[in-house]
């Protein structure tokens, strides 16, 4: 689910769309350099043609994949500046699969007569330059930066009217806490359990040290969860947002509620990294990447139960309110 | 001289009823102590995987701690020990290790020695003898190693000490595998050594980041060309798991590219 932005999001994607604009001023004075945008999970950027200006009036066009594409990927691709989304869905998961992503970087870089723009999922770029050198292929790289709490309250709210949202403090005290405690589950004698384990909030601790006194409004307090929550990934927090969000009242408790943590075995891991490298990825996908290595139904099945993948008919993503957890889990395991 | 001492000594020695039952209980004591650190410290290895094989050698160092405590208290307990009873004590205990027991003290010395020195960690893949497995425990007398066959091996602790021991890991949840395919002649080399490059980056086991390198050997022998591939798998637990998985995953792939394992070939015989 996305929400209609507007100004915040354009203002903080501005930076980009300058150093992309500058790129294609290089190429309109004919030098070259590839262009590989990086965009975290779950938050979308979009570079439409009317966004970019050449100078030489040179056309520019855009495709977006959505999935391991049937033929030759620049096949439909025309524009002297090419923007391609979704280049992540170039790959496959298995021996063989990295075919048709070396015959593209190939191509693109044989073809000096156009510029490529291309956006990546960061996560599936990070795991794509460890196996096939990625990075040596696009001389720019941009990365599309965490927002900061601030920056995802100004677009969240965006679409509210002033005093339309009723942010209100839960029976805590409004003197910032410094442990705060989240759902977590985990496995014990064959059985899952839930429990919920202490969080120490770092700044409110070193706050405390210092001894300065700190008073969060509840909206403070949401949008502080939230960003710890969505890791400044706006994707997420919009997600979480909503799932939080009791209209009109939202209260800090409500976002914790939202999301718990959990522990992954290695399979579910390996699962898991992959779907989040893809974004959305059908289990059809899936099964043919990586339906060799593990059981794929029953882990599938596991990661749902856990709450960790969402299943929109047979697309397969990870939830977003618990990516903060997911990356956590992932880390463990090495496979982000 | 001797005689005398020794009447001395065991002149020193008295042990009632409850004096004995409090030696029977701090022992109990000192094992259960010592399994229930050794229970913790393995789950918070597990937790924390990283760091893993550091908080598991924190168990020989409380089993040390505790047992040389227990002996500290069971000798003073029993003994009534003056300046002249220790004299004798150390004399006697010298002559036991002349006698019979110096193997074992030995043991028990270069068991200390390895404690603080740390040669390996509990949990690390070494190699000693021949034998090749996962150290389990560092004891006093013998350090034990699990096999892959699941033989549990003692080795000597000065053994241990005396003899090159090979750490594949050293105190790292990560290690580097290595895993040979022997291929016929006739294949693209090439094409090989993309399937097990591939076959490394694909695998659930795998660690392909944080700087961990692939490598792809090839090397020619009279009869055949071995492709040897060195990469790190993610989880020492998954060693044999990760060079099970390359291993399937490869053949699948040559055996569907048509790529045939090494053949015999003998003078006067076409081979199969």
């Amino acid at each position: 689910m996305t929400m209609e932005t507007g100004e915040p999001l354009r203002r903080t994607h501005a930076a980009l769309l300058e150093s992309i604009q500058a790129t294609v001023k290089a190429f309109d004075e004919g030098a070259r350099g590839n262009v590989a945008v990086l965009v975290p999970p779950f938050s979308s950027f979009a570079v439409m043609p009317r966004d970019l200006h050449s100078s030489k009036g040179l056309s520019i066009s855009r495709t977006v994949l959505s999935g391991f594409p049937d033929g030759e990927p620049l096949d439909d691709v025309n524009g002297s500046i090419a923007i391609l989304e979704g280049c992540h869905h170039l790959y496959r998961m298995s021996i063989g699969g990295f075919a048709v992503l070396r015959k593209f970087l190939r191509d693109i870089e044989e073809d000096d007569g156009r510029l490529f723009i291309t956006v990546w999922n960061a996560k599936a770029w990070k795991y794509l330059d460890q196996a096939v050198g990625l990075g040596a292929h696009f001389p720019v790289q941009l990365r599309m930066p965490e927002l900061c709490q601030n920056e995802l309250r100004d677009i969240i709210m965006e679409k509210y009217d002033e005093g339309e949202i009723d942010f209100q403090y839960d029976d805590m005290p409004t003197k910032e806490p410094i442990v705060e405690w989240l759902p977590h589950e985990y496995s014990f004698m064959g059985k899952d359990r839930e429990t919920s384990l202490p969080r120490i909030d770092g700044n409110a601790l070193r706050r405390a040290l210092l001894r300065r006194k700190v008073y969060l409004s509840a909206e403070e307090k949401v949008f502080s969860q939230i960003h710890y929550l969505s890791k400044g990934n706006l994707g997420a927090a919009q997600e979480i947002w909503i799932r939080s969000l009791d209209y009109p009242v939202i209260r800090p408790s409500y976002v914790l509620n939202a999301c718990k943590r959990f522990m992954m075995d290695n399979g579910e891991a390996f699962v898991a990294a992959n779907i989040l490298r893809k974004g959305k990825v059908s289990m059809e996908e899936m099964r043919e990447d990586i339906g060799d290595q593990v059981p794929l139904d029953l882990i599938v099945s596991n990661l749902r139960n856990k709450g960790i993948v969402n299943s929109d008919g047979s697309v397969l993503k990870i939830r977003a309110e618990n990516l903060s957890f997911t990356l956590d889990s992932l880390a463990k395991h090495g496979m982000v | 001289m001797v005689e005398e001492a020794v009447m001395d000594l065991l002149s020193t020695f008295s042990i009632d009823t409850p004096t004995f039952l409090f030696l029977v209980s701090i022992l109990v004591i000192s094992v259960i102590a010592v399994r229930v650190v050794a229970f913790v410290m393995n789950i918070l290895a597990a937790r924390f995987k990283s760091q893993g094989n550091k908080i598991r050698m924190l168990i020989p160092l409380f089993k040390l701690l505790v047992y040389a405590s227990l002996l500290f208290i069971a000798v003073t307990t029993v003994f009534n020990l003056g300046s002249a009873e220790i004299l004798v004590f150390s004399g006697l205990f010298g002559a036991a290790i002349g006698l019979g027991l110096k193997d074992v003290f030995a043991d028990m010395v270069t068991g200390i020695i390895m404690v603080f020195e740390k040669p390996f960690h509990i949990g690390d893949r070494v190699s000693v003898e021949g034998h090749y497995g996962e150290v389990k425990d560092m004891g006093f007398r013998a350090t034990r190693i699990l096999t892959p066959d699941d033989d549990l091996v003692s080795v000597p602790n000065i053994l241990m000490f005396n003899r090159p021991v090979a750490s594949a890991n050293f105190g790292s949840p990560h290690m580097m595998v290595t895993i040979d395919i022997y291929i016929d002649f006739g294949c693209d080399r090439e094409a090989v050594k993309r399937v097990m490059r591939e076959a490394v980056v694909t695998s659930r086991y795998s660690n392909i980041g944080n700087g961990y390198p692939v490598l792809t050997l090839v090397k020619d022998f009279p009869y055949y060309v071995r492709f040897r591939v060195r990469s790190y798998v993610w989880d020492l637990a998954d060693e044999f798991a990760y060079e099970t998985d390359i291993t399937v995953r490869v053949w699948k792939e040559l055996e569907r590219m048509g790529v045939k394992p090494p053949r015999l070939s003998l003078p006067g015989h076409p081979g199969p």
